[in-house]
């Protein structure tokens, strides 16, 4: 999904899209925070324990700045410009999205 | 939208540059069984002489806010009247079956996941009134996480003030080394909530943030 597309689809449209789909959402562009913290919000109140439990996101920096490490980077990234990817799945589905230094593990 | 966020910016900056508060709305954030509860009580225990929140090790044993009005810090010839606010942990997932391993029947369970779900929520919002935070994170896990990371932004994009409290110190496997690694930007202070450790560290620092 392009970052144009994520800004013009409601949080609760693009929860709905997780969970019914069970798709991993790709985005192209590192999501703000206030947006992040907004579909955590959204997603819970989609919790229903059996079918959703929740969303698994993760964030990866393209713009890494090599003697930094990965964290320092994703907060000059609060800071400066979104470049990077967003990636956010069904909880329900997917174990766990987990940052790396300049990858993410996807564990089913 | 650009100007008024730049408008926001300053006034927020401005008003605490001319307006000395001595009163302030003190969060306790982080994720679930961080120990947020633990050292919110602490804090008041140590100034109010009382407990005013329920911590216990099943995850998610704050799922609404609790607050504790005006508690009167006091450090040499400061002075600070904060109010303590609890907030339910924040998570990405909410899962009733991690609730069956401490001995929950599955109704209780069911019912906790639901209202933590709504903890969450109200944890969020909360973020709106809150003047300074007090970012606790359990130094026995791995810090690089997603929601400590959305936190962190959260408080940085909306300057509010905070300080990370590295707490469970006392634990064999903690480490408040790896926090501070993982957030070389931001002021890390080591606890042990539960035993008291690190404790008049932290007020230092937490008046001369409130101070600044």
């Amino acid at each position: 999904m392009t970052y144009d597309a994520f800004k013009t689809t409601s949080p609760k449209d693009i929860i709905k899209r997780i969970k019914k789909k069970n798709v991993v959402l790709i985005i192209n562009k590192r999501l703000s925070p206030k947006e992040e913290a907004e579909l955590i919000e959204v997603s819970m109140a989609y919790v229903d324990g059996v079918n959703f439990k929740g969303i698994e996101i993760a964030t990866i920096s393209t713009h890494s700045n090599k003697t930094a490490n990965f964290i320092s980077n994703i907060m000059r990234i609060f800071k400066s410009d979104a470049e990077g990817i967003t990636l956010i799945g069904n909880a329900t589905h997917i174990k766990e999205i987990k940052n790396k230094k300049d990858y993410a593990v996807l564990k089913l | 939208m650009v100007f008024d966020a730049l408008k926001k910016f300053w006034k927020s900056r401005i008003s605490r540059l001319f307006s000395k508060k001595s009163s302030f709305t003190l969060g306790f954030y982080g994720p679930p069984n961080a120990g947020k509860s633990t050292l919110a009580n602490r804090m008041s225990l140590d100034f109010a002489q009382e407990e005013f929140t329920v911590s216990s090790e099943i995850p998610h044993e704050t799922r609404e806010v609790v607050i504790k009005e005006k508690v009167e810090i006091k450090k040499g010839d400061k002075k600070l009247v904060i109010d303590l606010v609890d907030t339910p942990g924040i998570a990405t997932k909410i899962d009733f079956e991690e609730f069956l391993e401490h001995n929950l029947s599955e109704d209780e369970a069911k019912a906790r996941a639901k209202e933590a779900t709504k903890g969450v929520i109200d944890a969020i919002k909360w973020l709106d009134n809150v003047d300074a935070v007090l970012v606790v994170l359990d130094a026995t896990k791995d810090p690089v996480d997603q929601v400590n990371i959305t936190i962190l932004g959260n408080l940085e994009s909306r300057n509010i003030p905070f300080l990370i409290v590295a707490n469970k110190i006392d634990l064999k496997n903690a480490s408040a080394h790896k926090i501070r690694e993982a957030f070389p930007d931001y002021e890390v202070v080591g606890v042990s909530a539960k035993e008291g450790i690190g404790m008049e560290h932290l007020y230092d620092k937490l008046i001369e943030m409130l101070n600044k």
